[in-house]
């Protein structure tokens, strides 16, 4: 399945290629090249759902689609819902988490925010991810 | 006409400077060549508590939009945007062991210890200068949840008390896990 490309070219600032999606209620994204391709269901026997991987949480709506990326145990599957997009952000959009968030968030994939489309996205390093995180208490 | 126009404007005058008169009166007369210090007073849980005005850089509305971030403590709001930077968002109560309100209040962008957050205030009282010496050390009987984080007592009358807070003390117990 194809991910659908939105790409901003209004901005001269050197971008990074993310692919969006919502984990649980929060709209999030990660470094394309970490994603290797999107399925409608589950590959692998290795996967996780996004909201409980990377925000803790349980129960909201089943995954829609299924990202796969690698890890140094092989290929595995990220869960996601709502409209999964491929994505140019210029880096002046890009922030780091404000030092008291980094010191204090649960998630230890989580590694910034970027601005878009008047809110916020989460953003998490794909390189962190592994779908037994999602396992631990 | 002079006339009249100075009869007009006598009452007034008079009435001035019985005002400058009783002013001049009730101020205290503070020493110019003391050491002050600027002193942002707030309020959290309706106490009266102060920031150094250094580490306050800016003071903004409460209706900030706030963009709420999972997986982090109930003392951090979130995160607010302010002209192309991201700062965290966080609330004194928890760690101040102060009951939290839904208050909008305003919010404190403050910087300590080279951390910069905002910090919501449930109501800004003022931002004046006050002689160092008005400072008095933090009194024993500070509730020990406080006693971390005051680093001096301002009493300018009998019946109010501020508690000055060091930020610096307040953002590393947080990063701590504190609060």
């Amino acid at each position: 399945m194809p991910i659908n490309a939105l790409v901003d070219n209004t901005s001269l600032a050197p971008h990074v290629a993310l692919v969006l999606f919502n984990a649980g209620t929060v709209r999030a994204a990660i470094e394309a090249h970490h994603i290797l391709s999107m399925s409608d269901s589950p590959t692998t026997s290795r996967a996780a759902s996004a909201d409980a991987l990377l925000l803790g949480m349980r129960g909201v709506p089943a995954p829609t689609h299924w990202l796969t990326l690698q890890d140094s145990n092989g290929f595995w599957q990220l869960g996601v819902t709502g409209n999964v997009v491929l994505s140019r952000l210029s880096t002046t959009v890009l922030f780091p988490l404000p030092p008291l968030l980094a010191a204090r968030h649960a998630s230890p994939a989580l590694c910034g925010l970027a601005r878009h489309n008047k809110t916020f996205l989460l953003l998490f390093d794909g390189s962190m991810l592994t779908p037994e995180l999602a396992t631990q208490p | 006409m002079t006339d009249t126009k100075h009869h007009t404007n006598e009452p007034q005058r008079v009435v001035l400077e019985e005002a400058l008169e009783h002013n001049a009166v009730d101020h205290t007369i503070v020493d110019v060549d003391e050491p002050c210090q600027q002193l942002v007073l707030f309020r959290l849980a309706g106490q009266r508590f102060a920031l150094p005005g250094k580490a306050v850089k800016e003071i903004l509305s409460g209706d900030q939009p706030v963009y709420f971030v999972p997986g982090l403590p109930p003392s951090t709001e979130g995160v607010i945007h302010l002209r192309g930077k991201v700062e965290s968002l966080i609330t004194l109560q928890p760690l101040l062991g102060l009951p939290t309100s839904d208050q909008r209040g305003m919010i404190l962008l403050v910087s300590a210890g080279g951390i910069r957050s905002g910090v919501r205030i449930e109501h800004l009282d003022d931002v004046c200068d006050v002689p160092l010496s008005s400072l008095k050390p933090a009194p024993e009987t500070l509730p020990s949840e406080l006693r971390p984080y005051v680093s001096a007592l301002w009493q300018p009358d009998e019946s109010t008390a501020t508690a000055l807070l060091d930020a610096d003390a307040l953002f590393s117990a947080y990063q701590q896990g504190l609060g």
